[in-house]
């Protein structure tokens, strides 16, 4: 990709990660066990210990840190890295990989110009990247830490879901209030629809048949048949005005968690009635959301308190709020 | 909406605004500024500077949301008749996205877009305009609920509101 020196990039993000944090050694996670939260402005990783919700280490990486992911075994943290340069890719746009044991950075991957959400195959082996001032999409093979395809989806993508059986990735887009479908065997762009007004995160239901997109100007949820690829049903969410981002479905899809950015508050959503049943005030900002492996907890980045607030799923209340770093922008949890 | 535009370029002083805004009289009241930043506003600006080599101001704006509103229009109703897309545009339950954080809609009675407009100080240096986002002015319940949109669509109502405002009307015949 021009400007992406990859070497040069690789070695200065490496130098920059044995600066962060401290060494000691920390065993690789049971499932549920680690939270990791992105902070957009402090360019740090907090990690949490689920069970005693103690932060356990602090990560410094080179730039601003947006979406953040496990890799499906649970080894690693992925995370996208923005410089402030926009329109333009230097070595500071990437994705890198942070050994969860040592909490140090241990790959850079190119995903494009301004990567910000992403999402990891469930074999492990690709990034499917937005490219947010670009319109397109990345595809990059992880083992050989290259980018295999770009692809033309919406205006100023955002959002990036994969089925869990692999086979589609949808990519959201704000300005042209689309969502792309690609086919990730021919890694070609097969469809393309619209949802409601500025669409930002997209998840699909464990068994893959449903696909939720949040529509920040629109206020709501957009609910989409993934075997048509089309809107089934609009869930009005904070009389619109909540100004939704980031979302997360229960392991059993019986519930989808949506952060309403502007309502400090997270919307209970019934997938079965596709209805709301359900609100819990959280932090300021709220963006990013996680759901625990167990379904039994949820977590949300609040960008403008500085913490996580945890919520239990059972109660539907806030049980603890942990201090993360300044602005936390996307909340996961190790699968 | 191009005429308010034109109107706004002219840079009226804030407390034309009926008093709802008191700022100081070389506060303006614009429809865009090639600084602001919050709700992707950096993003389309930084994309119009990288085509056109000079920043996105208010008739810049206009002229590319009503190109963005006319598309979508045509795009959401699949169709290019006008009696269609006017339908489509006076709706209640329409609204787009001007990169405004806030969703823009058409107010029935007269068809003025309802819209965020940024009250910006020129006390400041060149360039660094600080930008002010009208719909801050919106109450919080104390429980963190926001404001119903009828209601916040009734505060932009008057706050647009002029006796000296164009009218707008739909062309039948385009």
């Amino acid at each position: 990709m021009p400007g992406c020196a990859a070497l040069r990039c690789r070695a200065s993000l490496l130098a920059l990660a044995f600066l962060g944090g401290s060494l000691q050694g920390q065993s690789p996670a049971p499932h549920g066990a680690i939270i990791a939260v992105s902070n957009e402005l402090g360019h740090t990783v907090t990690l949490i210990d689920a069970r005693t919700l103690k932060v356990t280490r602090t990560i410094q990486v080179p730039q601003r840190p947006r979406g953040i992911e496990f890799s499906p075994d649970g080894n690693r943290i992925f995370v996208a890295l923005s410089d402030p340069q926009k329109n333009v890719q230097t070595s500071g746009d990437a994705i890198v990989s942070i050994d969860v044991a040592s909490g140090r950075i241990n790959g850079v991957f190119p995903a494009g110009s301004d990567p910000e959400r992403f999402a990891i195959t469930p074999d492990g082996r690709r990034l499917y990247a937005a490219n947010e001032d670009g319109s397109w999409a990345s595809a990059t093979d992880i083992a050989s830490r290259k980018i295999i395809a770009t692809l033309i989806v919406g205006i100023e993508p955002e959002g990036v879901a994969v089925t869990p059986d692999g086979r589609w990735v949808y990519v959201t887009a704000e300005t042209s209030n689309s969502v792309s479908v690609i086919d990730t065997r021919a890694n070609k762009v097969v469809a393309n629809f619209l949802v409601d007004v500025r669409p930002r995160a997209v998840a699909f239901s464990p068994d893959g048949r449903r696909a939720y997109v949040t529509a920040e100007i629109g206020g709501s949820l957009t609910v989409i048949d993934t075997r048509t690829h089309s809107i089934t049903h609009t869930v009005s969410l904070e009389g619109r005005q909540g100004k939704p981002v980031g979302l997360a479905v229960s392991p059993d899809g019986k519930w989808v968690y949506v952060a309403n950015g502007n309502a400090n508050a997270v919307s209970i959503v019934d997938a079965e009635r596709n209805a709301v049943v359900g609100r819990v005030l959280v932090g300021k900002r709220p963006w990013g959301i996680a759901v625990s492996p167990d379904g039994k907890t949820v977590y949300t980045a609040d960008g403008l308190s500085d913490s996580m607030s945890v919520i239990d799923a059972r109660s539907r209340k806030v049980i603890a709020t942990v201090k993360a770093g300044r602005q936390p922008w996307g909340v996961a949890i190790s699968p | 909406m191009y005429a308010n535009a034109a109107l706004l370029g002219r840079q009226p002083p804030a407390r034309s605004l009926g008093g709802v805004l008191s700022g100081a009289a070389d506060d303006s009241v614009v429809l865009w500024g090639s600084t602001l930043e919050r709700y992707g506003a950096s993003q389309i600006n930084d994309r119009y500077r990288a085509r056109y080599r000079i920043g996105m101001d208010g008739a810049a704006w206009a002229g590319w949301a009503a190109v963005k509103i006319a598309a979508e229009a045509a795009l959401r109703t699949k169709s290019t008749d006008p009696a269609k897309l006017i339908e489509y545009l006076e709706s209640s339950a329409t609204s787009f996205d001007g990169h405004k954080g806030w969703p823009l809609s058409f107010r029935f009675a007269d068809h003025q877009l309802r819209q965020p407009l940024y009250v910006t100080t020129r006390t400041l240096a060149p360039g660094s305009q600080r930008f002010h986002d009208v719909p801050e002015l919106r109450g919080r319940a104390a429980d963190g609920r926001v404001e119903q949109p009828a209601r916040l669509n009734q505060m932009l109502d008057r706050l647009i509101a002029s006796p000296t405002a164009p009218r707008c009307r739909w062309s039948r015949g385009l």
